[in-house]
């Protein structure tokens, strides 16, 4: 082989077929004189191969293996690393709160994030087999994996922003919500902490299910005056408010007037029907009777008056629906603190162990968004090398397609789906940029992970070594798992 | 949005000439050439501002100024250059806390013999913040009245209020006449905490008084004192209700800076969701920035009324920060905060930008552009373009008494009080409040180390 | 075959042979992973909308109204922030700042990477086997566990030498080549093992020397691995943001990463600098990923487990 090599011109670009670049030199046997060379190469030879790895040994031995025994070090000193303080960094991770908190978020995230990209991307990896225009559905998936974790942070942050003027995700929940619960025409923010009971002014009561009941009864006859306050400016344009007319009693009838109890010439009196006050026209209104059946039902007309003819005898409420007073939907606080899970009743640390704060879940989305594509990728190039006559000799046997992709298919996919797992595990114990620009300042605390603690704890404030270097030392010893089974994967 | 400027160098001057001092600057009139880096927290409108200021000093001196703005982490920032061999030549830090840690560390320069008779241009409160060990190490430019609340005149009409309150009794009571008339009394920022902590504070100084309020900033009184308690359940007095705040809980607790001044003060094409927030004087800037219709004052442009429509005559003012009507004695007590100019490296150029942050000129320049407040007594009200900012300057150079922003002095807890000052946001009952000045008051013994 | 059997043969032993009963049609996967595609693609056409909407109808009306009003977007914010030019910490300096970060950091970790992986694949010396294993150990690593000592080690180098490393550029790119040798190792001695050993020796029967050999012989062949490990080493620093936080404290100009993390730390940060600053910031990586797609797909499947 050699010596043929010597005579039919270059020998590297008929072996690979790889064109050799234009300038390349000569056959070397061309140029040197044929010498002999002992085929384990001498000791100059390998000088020179250690020589090649020089660069990067001094490199790593200096900036990463070095530094990994410093701070194991470190961890055992204080904030300036100069006196010897033992295990207190440890203790003192281990006792407080938020530290605790951190731990329970990372843990959140591991329990979660892995499994649901691994299995989000061999859903898409199995069914991108069929499709026609799998190379551009894959691109698409796959495209986020290139923007920072600070980018994506940021767009989801609008995503998931509270107005559904600027969120996508409450904006599309408000279309649905609205369209099946309309708001009122005179709506009342029941999140932002406003209640209808507390628009009740005069003669007014709450009633059951956020409605207003007149507090005392009416007789055929009476007039009723009702008192709101609390409504806007912005409302009393919209409805066409006018001038508050006291209508004259009408015999047989129950009649009446709701309006708007505040008067700018007197802000602070209630109660009286001020010649600058309006009526609330549009509200829907309901005639009760003392048992608390309905009679029939009418509304406001513009300048807040209303009447019931005919109510025969007895006592009676009037009723403002709680229909009138629909917020509509106003927004989830997708990126807020607040628990999925129930915790409020528990003690401080099983909060802090128990909780899972709906932000948490919001960034496990924007992540999935970034690494799916990453899975789906790996599972699919996994999927493509399997024996496909393994999978028809299972046809061939008539067992369903489920069958198949129980009993072959996953099992022999297994090796790749331990590789996504294990590399997105180590991922997630690492991330730091999304939680930092997309949890709101009110979150940050209860969203902050590990690896977010220590550059917050080491490189805040000025730079701290002993807390932050202990918390450097525990991320590390919970990647040792994923380190063994790497290497015993490259070694068996 | 931000407004379309003049070249510096053509600005610079203008205003100068437009509203500067007479008796510019002599004391650095030989021209030193060479550059000088400058460190300050000042980013987009702010950083336009402060390099028109520097104008002058760059084009009397021909020295360059190397402005880089750092952000609100500045100190750490700055802190971290010392350590890492690599600081500025001068810098203007927000926190009299860095001042004295660089200035026992040996990393600033003592400033005595280069001020010289500047220093009488501060109040002694002033220059004491500055100092350390009785010498002085820094300047102060900017000065920033923390004791504004600031509110929508146009709503407070709809309200019928015709003056803003002056005690916080008043407040309450307004704030229940604003929520009859269907209007949203306040707009609570929060953001990662420190409007929340300057609002407290506030509660603390106009509740305690000055003296308790540095006791507590040095910790020698706990988080655990009653006054302390008594400055929650007085804040929880508003907060505490969400129907007082623009969104309600929820709403308020990713209300960030400047999304929360939006609300009282809306772009073109928005209407106002709240009548008043609470942030120091440098809103100003974010309320013209957002519509130039914005009059300050209580009347619109040409005495008009003022109207909620920022596209008309829309009005912005500020009232004083109330002191319940018992602790009427610390009515003018004033929580401040400003940048003050230390130097690292002595260079002539950079005693000469200390020189010239110490006089007048620079200050003039901002003042005419808004939203910045001077300490500086040389400093003339003519400098300031309109009432509001008159007003604001007047109280930080005349406060009777005059604190600096407890948070920025409680070094590394200072995050932490944030967090705490958050969660009794969310949770504002008493034995929330109990739990958390204990653990306030645990994070001071840990960080401040007594 | 009988290992098929077996795992096959208990459920299918009772049951007649079937046709195959469940198979989406074509026609709904199409539909539903239109729907998914669509979906992924939402949020980066949201924050190319946004950026080219003018401020104030950020809080007025969301971005998917332009979709039905195109006359309203325009390049406004590009033009803007663009004006301001090369000011120090501006989103153009960043740009820069960026680029020099990431062509040296992803060119060093290139030809260190290739080198050292010669002498793995290559060199007979012993204990060839022990540093690889290093290698794939250093792979996990977090960062993190790094980060202050070599903050202080920068700093005695400096007092030593008179330069000191941290505050510059130069650190962010020292710390990104030694977090990124331990992956460019690995994938360029997995490549190269796959070079048939009969080509090295025929070049050392032909005299060359080692330099010789890696020059001419393994260069041009491990140029599409090399590629692949180029773009994924540029993608990875060009999106860091906490070396460049920690190490660039004491600098001026920032990479484009930190000038979007300001943005949401400064008083006066308002939408349309940082969906303007997102969008230029994604822009690089997105060209470098179309155009060089498969490389970059290489890359991955190489086993990234950055």
């Amino acid at each position: 082989m050699a010596a043929r090599s010597l005579r039919r011109g270059h020998p590297l670009s008929r072996a690979v077929g790889v064109s050799v670049p234009a300038g390349a030199p000569p056959a070397t046997s061309q140029v040197l004189p044929t010498i002999r060379k002992p085929a384990g190469g001498g000791k100059r030879d390998q000088l020179g191969s250690l020589l090649f790895l020089a660069p990067a040994a001094i490199w790593l031995l200096a900036i990463t293996i070095y530094p990994v025994i410093a701070t194991f070090r470190n961890s055992l000193y204080d904030e300036n690393a100069a006196s010897y303080v033992g295990l207190s960094n440890y203790k003192a991770i281990f006792s407080t709160a938020s530290i605790l908190v951190n731990f329970r978020n990372n843990v959140i995230w591991v329990v979660i994030f892995p499994f649901v990209v691994t299995f989000l991307g061999l859903v898409f990896a199995v069914l991108t087999e069929r499709i026609r225009w799998s190379t551009a559905f894959k691109t698409i998936i796959f495209m986020p994996i290139v923007f920072s974790a600070t980018a994506s942070a940021l767009i989801w942050r609008t995503i998931f922003d509270l107005d559904p003027h600027i969120g996508m995700v409450n904006a599309a929940v408000q279309t649905v919500s609205d369209w099946v619960n309309p708001p009122g025409l005179y709506p009342v923010n029941v999140s932002a902490g406003q209640t209808a009971a507390a628009l009740a002014s005069t003669g007014l009561s709450p009633g059951p299910s956020g409605s207003l009941q007149s507090s005392s009864t009416a007789a055929a006859g009476d007039t009723v005056q009702l008192g709101l306050i609390g409504i806007s400016a912005t409302t009393l344009q919209v409805v066409g408010a006018q001038t508050a007319i006291v209508p004259t009693p009408s015999s047989g009838a129950i009649s009446g007037l709701v309006y708007r109890d505040f008067s700018p010439s007197n802000p602070t009196v209630r109660g009286q029907v001020f010649p600058d006050e309006v009526g609330l026209p549009g509200l829907r209104l309901t005639l009760l009777r003392g048992d608390g059946t309905s009679v029939t039902s009418t509304a406001t007309d513009q300048h807040g008056d209303f009447r019931f003819d005919n109510v025969g005898s007895g006592s009676f409420r009037v009723q403002i629906d709680a229909k009138n007073f629909g917020s509509g939907f106003t927004g989830i606080f997708w990126l807020g603190s607040q628990s999925v899970t129930p915790t409020s009743h528990l003690s401080q640390t099983a909060q802090a162990l128990l909780s899972v704060p709906l932000v948490d879940l919001a960034m496990i989305v924007a992540y999935l968004w970034m690494w799916a594509g990453f899975a789906m990728v790996v599972i699919g190039a996994g999927l493509t090398s399997l024996n496909r006559e393994l999978l028809e000799a299972g046809r061939v046997d008539g067992a369903t397609e489920g069958q198949i992709f129980r009993r072959i298919t996953m099992p022999l996919l297994s090796p790749v789906l331990v590789v996504v797992l294990v590399t997105m595990i180590i991922n997630v114990l690492k991330i730091f940029d999304i939680i930092l620009n997309m949890a709101p300042g009110s979150s940050q605390g209860d969203a902050s992970t590990l690896a977010l603690a220590m550059f917050n704890d080491g490189f805040t404030g000025g730079i701290h070594s002993g807390l932050s270097s202990a918390l450097a030392v525990i991320l590390f010893l919970l990647v040792i798992p994923a380190m063994i089974s790497n290497l015993r994967r490259i070694r068996g | 949005m931000k407004p379309k400027f003049l070249p510096m160098a053509v600005m610079g001057g203008l205003l100068l000439a437009a509203c500067g001092t007479s008796g510019t600057t002599s004391s650095s009139s030989s021209a030193q050439g060479g550059s000088v880096t400058l460190w300050a927290e000042w980013s987009s409108g702010e950083q336009n501002a402060f390099q028109g200021a520097l104008q002058p000093f760059q084009t009397q001196t021909g020295t360059t100024v190397n402005y880089a703005s750092k952000g609100s982490n500045i100190d750490t920032v700055l802190e971290a250059a010392v350590s890492g061999g690599a600081p500025p030549d001068v810098a203007l830090i927000p926190d009299p806390g860095t001042l004295q840690t660089l200035a026992k560390q040996g990393s600033i320069k003592e400033l005595t013999s280069i001020v010289g008779s500047l220093s009488s241009n501060y109040g002694s409160a002033w220059n004491t913040l500055a100092s350390y060990n009785g010498k002085l190490y820094g300047v102060w430019f900017k000065g920033a009245n923390k004791n504004t609340i600031w509110y929508n005149p146009a709503e407070f009409a709809a309200a019928s209020i015709s003056k803003p309150p002056t005690t916080w009794e008043e407040l309450i009571q307004d704030a229940a006449t604003l929520k009859a008339a269907g209007v949203t009394p306040f707009s609570l920022c929060t953001d990662v905490g420190w409007p929340v902590a300057d609002f407290w504070q506030n509660i603390y100084l106009k509740t305690a008084g000055a003296d308790k309020y540095n006791a507590l900033s040095a910790h020698t009184v706990k988080w655990t004192d009653s006054t302390v308690t008594t400055a929650f359940t007085t804040m929880a007095q508003l907060v505490g209700t969400p129907s007082n705040l623009a969104g309600g809980l929820q709403g308020s607790l990713s209300n960030a800076y400047p999304a929360c001044v939006d609300k009282v003060f809306p772009k073109a094409g928005a209407q106002p969701q709240a009548a008043m927030v609470f942030e120091g004087d440098f809103v100003s800037l974010e309320i013209t920035g957002n519509s130039k219709n914005y009059t300050p004052g209580t009347t619109g442009a040409g005495g008009a009324a003022c109207t909620t429509d920022p596209s008309k005559t829309p009005c912005y003012n500020f009232f004083d920060f109330p002191a319940p009507s018992a602790n009427s004695a610390n009515k003018s007590a004033i929580q401040g905060a400003g940048d003050v100019a230390v130097m690292l490296k002595d260079t002539p150029q950079s005693e000469a930008l200390i020189k010239y942050l110490a006089g007048p000129d620079g200050a003039a320049i901002w003042a005419h552009l808004g939203g910045f407040a001077s300490p500086n007594n040389k400093v003339p009200a003519s400098a300031y373009p309109d009432p509001v900012g008159k007003g604001i300057a007047q109280a930080l150079v005349g406060a009777s008494s005059f604190v600096f922003s407890l948070d920025d002095l409680q070094g590394t807890w200072e995050k932490n009080m944030w967090q705490d000052l958050l969660n009794f946001v969310k949770d504002s009952s008493s034995s929330s409040i109990s739990a958390i000045q204990a653990k306030m008051d645990q994070e001071a013994t840990a960080g401040l180390g007594h | 075959m009988s290992a098929v059997q077996t795992a096959v043969a208990p459920a299918a032993r009772g049951t007649q042979r079937r046709p195959f009963r469940f198979r989406p049609s074509r026609a709904v996967l199409d539909i539903v992973l239109a729907v998914v595609a669509i979906f992924w693609l939402v949020p980066t056409i949201g924050l190319t909308i946004i950026s080219l909407r003018p401020e104030r109808l950020f809080q007025q009306s969301g971005w998917w109204t332009a979709l039905t009003a195109p006359a309203q977007l325009t390049l406004q914010n590009y033009s803007t922030l663009f004006s301001q030019g090369l000011v120090p910490g501006g989103v153009l300096d960043s740009l820069t700042t960026s680029i020099a970060i990431t062509v040296p950091a992803t060119l060093l970790v290139a030809i260190i990477s290739s080198l050292a992986a010669y002498s793995l694949v290559f060199g007979r010396w012993r204990g060839r086997d022990v540093v690889f294993l290093a290698v794939v150990a250093l792979l996990v690593v977090p960062l993190q566990v790094a980060l202050i000592p070599v903050v202080q080690m920068f700093k005695v180098f400096g007092s030593l030498s008179g330069f000191n490393p941290y505050g510059t550029l130069l650190g962010v790119v020292i710390f990104h080549v030694a977090f990124g040798l331990p992956f460019g190792i690995f994938l360029m001695r997995n490549f190269l093992s796959g070079i048939p050993t009969e080509l090295m020796e025929a070049g050392r029967i032909d005299g060359a020397g080692q330099w010789t050999l890696f020059q001419r012989v393994v260069m041009p062949l491990s140029l599409p691995a090399a590629m692949s490990l180029a773009i994924f080493q540029f993608i990875w620093v060009w999106n860091d943001l906490l070396i460049a936080l920690v190490f660039l404290g004491g600098n001026p100009h920032h990479p484009l990463t930190i000038f979007l993390y300001d943005q949401t730390r400064t008083l006066a940060a308002n939408y349309w600098v940082i969906s303007t600053g997102a969008m230029i910031s994604i822009l690089i990586p997105l060209i470098v990923f179309f155009s060089l797609q498969r490389y970059f797909v290489q890359g991955v499947l190489a086993g990234a487990v950055k």
